[in-house]
């Protein structure tokens, strides 16, 4: 027993007391809390599908909020159509987006949807052997373009003024609906823990491990007999269709969505969250989004609190400090501690074998 | 050995990488079962032939026979999965941050498909063939090591582990002892020597020492041409062979 526990790597211990904090974290705080925690947990699963793709296969996305701002709008579109929306002028849903006039089909569109466009990006990258940074180049002008189609597409999106969401339930889009803070954080710390357990079976499938040796060493897996292109697409695919329920649930807690959900600027933010915490364990992802928007809203509040004026340089401060952590420990707060461990236990596992070849004779 | 039967052909085989003829016209058979090493000079085109034969590279003219298929344009991955030649290349390529036992496990046979390897689950059989490999390269106590904190040597068998993991037919090698030390260059040597009858290898080696520890058959190559090929004993009398290549021995 004691060395199946000593066994487990430090960052899963970590996971553990993250999950029971967040899962007791309601019973003792205050509404505002509640909520700004709900829509922290469902950024989480945002970077849980960035890392997936960033942090295990080495595709460095820098457009991941395309995927999450599509599930995003999808609830989005079909909560104005609706409830009838005041700006809308169009009496029936373009056919392609027909599933959006029921509740159920907004949801798995909201899937289905970023997987689609997932798998398009995928395979004219992938197919045109894309990679590295040109990947990352062209995955970050995906997010500008996304932002201005959104705001051109004003007739279904509302422009830049964004739509409204008047209901907070998982599927339904009626106005009338509404779970209270408290139920529905509690619906997306389900699906943040069934994100990261999903995740945690995947990346220790032998798909996981395949992943991996495609971040260290793409074309050596060819010569293996392996299709890299094949698990590429797999995996964006899968992390597509998580960052469209990320963007579903933040869309629910927060009761609204504009382009800023679709664009560069989150895009970047999630790129950050997983750096600081640290790329490839999937408690980096968590850490470093929790960490760093719990900073943001305190330091939001402060700051503001403190003058108007004042309001616009904490993000300055913030960027200031994420350049220094990123700088100093590269592998991110929880990739640090990890590699920490694994250092330890090399140098145990020496030990022993110099002890045990000076046993044998010369070994 | 005429008996038995061809598993390589290369017939007239020839590469350009933009105006540098790297390799002129090779023909050059290998049987089942073989062991064959090829010596030549630095830039001789020993590595190029190899990358022709793995789909690394794609012949500018020439064609590439295995198993009586011909192989000639079909990609790496399909040469390695379904044709089953497995190579190790020059300078140890393994998956650096990855443990020692994972870089065995993606090596084994079998399991290449995304499907597959979803719903793949380790049987006793697979954990055992695993073990017994890393035993092989006197590598089981290093298993949980990352790949990038091994020594240089270690590194070159683990990469050979991986080869013999895919179970190949022909297993390719290159410079497989490259940075051992003497020690480790031999153990190296009766490694291979054990796989011979079993398996078909082709080994590229600068060691000399190894070459005759090993060697029956060898192959020179000399400027991107096949210069002489015969029993060591014999090509290591040949007066051309020494000029180019065996002088300061
Ligand atoms: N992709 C390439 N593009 C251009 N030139 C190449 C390429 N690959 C190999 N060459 C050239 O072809 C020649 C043969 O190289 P090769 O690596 O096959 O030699 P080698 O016999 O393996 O030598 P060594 O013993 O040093 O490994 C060299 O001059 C090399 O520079
Ligand atoms: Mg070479």
């Amino acid at each position: 027993m004691r060395e199946r526990l000593k066994k487990i790597p430090v960052n899963k211990y970590i996971d553990l007391a993250l999950f029971l904090f967040l899962v007791t974290f309601p019973l003792y705080q205050k509404t505002y809390w509640i909520y700004v925690m709900s829509g922290i947990m469902a950024y989480m699963i945002f970077a849980l599908s960035l890392d997936l793709l960033w942090g295990y296969t080495g595709l460095m996305s820098m457009g991941h909020s395309v995927l999450f701002g599509a599930g995003g709008y999808m609830v989005g579109i079909s909560c104005a159509y609706l409830s009838e929306a005041s700006w809308i002028k169009y009496d029936r849903l373009p056919w392609f987006l027909t599933p959006l006039s029921s509740e159920i089909g907004a949801f798995i569109m909201a899937l289905v949807v970023p997987g689609i466009i997932a798998l398009f990006i995928g395979l004219f990258m992938f197919s045109g052997k894309i990679r590295g940074v040109f990947f990352s180049l062209i995955t970050l002008a995906l997010a500008g373009i996304a932002e201005l189609f959104v705001i051109n597409q004003s007739t279904y999106t509302h422009g830049d003024s964004g739509i409204t969401i008047t209901s907070r339930t998982v599927l339904s889009n009626s106005a009338d609906k509404r779970m209270t803070d408290f139920g529905f954080y509690f619906v997306v710390f389900a699906f943040l823990l069934a994100a990261y357990l999903l995740c945690v079976l995947l990346m220790k499938s032998r798909t996981g491990k395949v992943l991996k040796a495609v971040r260290e060493n793409e074309s050596r897996l060819q010569f293996l007999g392996y299709k890299p292109a094949s698990f590429k697409l797999f995996i964006f695919v899968v992390s597509g269709m998580m960052a469209g329920l990320s963007g579903v649930l933040f869309v629910r807690v927060q009761g609204s969505i504009n382009y800023t959900a679709i664009g560069i600027n989150l895009a970047t933010l999630v790129l950050v969250w997983v750096a600081v915490g640290g790329r490839g364990n999937l408690t980096g992802a968590m850490v470093g989004t929790i960490l760093l928007q719990v900073a943001e809203t305190i330091l939001n509040s402060t700051f503001s609190n403190i003058s108007a004026d004042f309001a616009q340089y904490w993000k300055l401060a913030l960027g200031v400090i994420i350049l220094i952590i990123v700088f100093f420990i590269p592998k991110g707060f929880v990739g640090t501690l990890v590699e920490a461990e694994q250092r330890r236990k090399d140098r145990n596992r020496k030990e022993r074998i110099l002890r045990k070849g000076g046993v044998n004779g010369n070994g | 050995m005429a008996d038995s039967k061809v598993l390589l052909e290369v017939r007239k085989l020839s590469v350009e990488f933009s105006g540098f003829q790297a390799l002129t016209d090779v023909n050059m058979k290998i049987y089942e079962g073989e062991l064959r090493v090829i010596i030549g000079p630095n830039g001789a085109g020993k590595t190029t032939f190899m990358d022709l034969v793995t789909g690394k590279t794609t012949p500018t003219a020439g064609r590439i026979y295995f198993d009586g298929a011909d192989i000639t344009k079909k990609s790496a991955s399909e040469i390695a999965k379904k044709y089953k030649i497995g190579r190790k290349f020059q300078g140890p390529n393994v998956f650096d941050n990855m443990t020692v036992k994972e870089n065995v496990e993606i090596a084994t046979e079998g399991y290449e498909g995304l499907f597959r390897s979803i719903f793949f689950r380790k049987t006793d059989a697979f954990k055992e063939r695993v073990n017994q490999i890393l035993r092989e390269i006197e590598l089981y106590d290093y298993r949980h090591f990352m790949a990038c904190d091994l020594s240089h040597g270690q590194r070159q068998w683990l990469e050979i582990g991986m080869v013999f993991a895919q179970n190949p037919k022909l297993i390719i090698l290159d410079e497989p002892t490259a940075g051992m030390t003497a020690e480790e260059t031999f153990k190296t040597g009766e490694m291979i020597k054990k796989l011979k009858g079993e398996h078909t290898i082709i080994v590229v080696e600068h060691d000399m020492d190894f070459v005759r520890q090993v060697a029956e058959f060898v192959t020179v190559f000399n400027y991107g041409r096949l210069l002489a090929e015969g029993p060591l004993e014999e090509v290591q009398k040949n007066p051309e062979v020494i000029a180019v290549y065996l002088k300061e021995d």
